[in-house]
């Protein structure tokens, strides 16, 4: 297997495994939380590299103290959520930035571990996203309705006699097994592009969950094939390619189904004008009712 | 209880017994004490804060209680969940979320399907007769979010009703919810009744109160009244319940609270 080969395969097992696990990431409102994590992510996989251990087993680790970090800080009164998140986010990234040029002839390297180079990934990598992905689909397979029943409705969803905490941790922690096998294909700063953008994607096509996945799927297949040959065909680099790819893809779809509710005036995607004022999907996530 | 021990006569459907819920240092509820019978309703009314979701939180188990103690259908809270059904205000769900009223009233089956499986036929004919009794029959395939204040709130009473519960809480279900939609939820709550569930239901509205609920609980921290509703809804026993004269009791009964 050459090495474009196997760039062609990360790409679409990391975009079937990112598109799943996208739509429940914005089904949750978890997109900032999941750039913080990536972010947080980084000097776990640094250190790792430093201390000559595991990269997964180093950054998996480090991303389960930053997840049980902020669901800590959160629960502070007076600290929102968000505020917690940005601190995470901007210090964990600086961590890694000191790490990396504590190091003498590290920092060259930097660039690996922040945009990732697909080109490089060996079987190792191919394996641990398969291995993942099989953790995603049993997550979805055994919980994929109690998962969308928690997000829809927090409250009924403990109500029901359910264990919220249980089935958040579960998905906090797949989320960030899914950021630690994304690292070394496309890097701790675009992993939120293959973790986010699908589903947002997705979400401008349909209101229905099943399909919304199949869509986020799709694209970020389709994302990370086309980054791929445009990353070969004029040498730039993949990581980057593939997340404008993306940006691209979005920034499509929100054009054309745009003007089709402008052209056919659909009240199918609309909601009553009475709701406008309501919280849309860019509202405060719900971390604030983990447990 | 030696009713509780007899197996001739059922449990009352809700029975508290000096309860006392705090928050910390904050003491939400104090020595609530009241029983609810199967096929009876009871509306708790007091005003903002005066704990009555508290109190529903703690009928479903999910607040520790500081005092007393709570049995629902004979059992504990966390012991009798899958026969109490919970309906929240529809305004608190966000009404963007990608997913179709069928859906919503489904979730009222989850625990009865459980994790790995799938729904059953009589899961779906369940949700379809849920749907059906609150008068949305024809909505099932529509996205909840596009549905009326009103509609969504009959639609979330129709999940409490696909779970087959034989207590059933509502909070503030008659919320900014319009009268064809008012009427809707107390033909639909009437119903329950008459089947044996018992009914718990936190209201602003004492002409609700009236139409749909043998008892009231009246509720601000403590209880200033727990019985039948005409005997219980005084004028005077309003006034301690919100408060001196922050009350103006209009001529249809509606309790209208300044602050």
């Amino acid at each position: 297997m050459t090495a474009v080969d196997r760039a062609i395969l990360e790409a679409v097992l990391l975009g079937t495994v990112g598109g799943l696990i996208s739509v429940q990431i914005l089904l949750r409102r978890l997109p900032f939380f999941t750039l913080a994590m990536t972010h947080a992510t980084f000097p776990g996989v640094v250190l790792a590299a430093i201390a000559g251990v595991d990269l997964y087993a180093g950054g998996g680790l480090f991303g389960v103290l930053v997840v049980l970090g902020v669901l800590a800080l959160s629960r502070r009164p007076g600290q929102g959520t968000t505020t917690a998140i940005g601190i995470v986010l901007s210090a964990g990234f600086a961590l890694g930035v000191v790490l990396l040029s504590a190091r003498d002839g590290f920092s060259k390297d930097l660039t690996a571990y922040t945009v990732g180079q697909i080109l490089t990934v060996g079987t190792g990598d191919l394996t641990a996203v398969a291995v993942v992905g099989v953790i995603v689909l049993a997550l979805l397979s055994v919980a994929g309705r109690q998962l969308t029943f928690r997000a829809f409705d927090p409250g009924g969803y403990a109500a029901a006699g359910y264990r919220p905490t249980a089935i958040d941790m579960a998905l906090l922690l797949t989320v960030e097994a899914v950021i630690i096998v994304a690292v070394p294909a496309v890097g701790a700063i675009l992993a939120v592009a293959v973790l986010v953008a699908p589903a947002a994607i997705a979400r401008l096509w349909t209101h229905d969950v099943t399909a919304m996945t199949a869509i986020a799927v799709a694209s970020g297949i389709g994302s990370g094939l086309a980054g791929v040959l445009i990353s070969t065909r004029y040498d730039v680099a993949t990581g980057g390619a593939i997340t404008v790819v993306t940006g691209t893809l979005f920034a499509l779809s929100l054009a054309a189904t745009t003007t089709w509710t402008a052209v056919t005036g659909s009240r199918r995607g609309r909601r009553p004008a009475a709701d406008r004022s309501a919280p849309a999907t860019t509202g405060p996530s719900h971390l604030e009712e983990v447990g | 209880m030696n009713t509780a021990t007899d197996p001739q006569v059922p449990p009352p459907a809700l029975d508290l017994d000096e309860v006392s819920v705090a928050y910390g240092p904050a003491v939400a509820l104090e020595n609530i004490d009241g029983m609810v019978a199967p096929g009876e309703a009871v509306a708790l009314i007091g005003p903002n804060g005066a704990g009555k979701s508290t109190l529903i939180k703690a009928i479903l188990g999910l607040v520790p209680l500081a005092g007393g103690r709570i049995t629902v259908l004979g059992r504990p809270p966390a012991a009798a969940r899958r026969d109490v059904a919970y309906v929240p205000q529809a305004d608190t769900l966000d009404p963007e979320f990608p997913i179709s009223v069928g859906q919503v009233v489904l979730m009222g089956r989850y625990r009865r399907i459980g994790w790995l499986r799938r729904a059953k036929a009589t899961d779906k004919e369940a949700a379809r007769r849920a749907l059906e009794q609150v008068g949305l029959a024809d909505r099932a395939r529509h996205r909840f979010g596009t549905l009326s204040g009103g509609q969504r709130q009959r639609v979330l009473l129709a999940r409490a009703i696909a779970a087959e519960p034989r207590l059933l809480l509502l909070d503030e279900p008659f919320n900014g919810v319009d009268a064809v939609s008012e009427q809707a939820l107390l033909d639909a709550i009437a119903r329950l009744k008459q089947d044996g569930a018992a009914v718990v239901v936190s209201t602003h509205d004492l002409t609700l109160a009236h139409l749909a609920c043998e008892e009231v609980c009246l509720l601000n921290r403590r209880q200033y009244g727990f019985g039948p509703t005409n005997a219980t809804l005084t004028p005077h026993r309003l006034r301690a319940t919100y408060g001196g004269h922050a009350l103006e009791l209009r001529g249809d009964r509606v309790i209208v609270a300044h602050s």
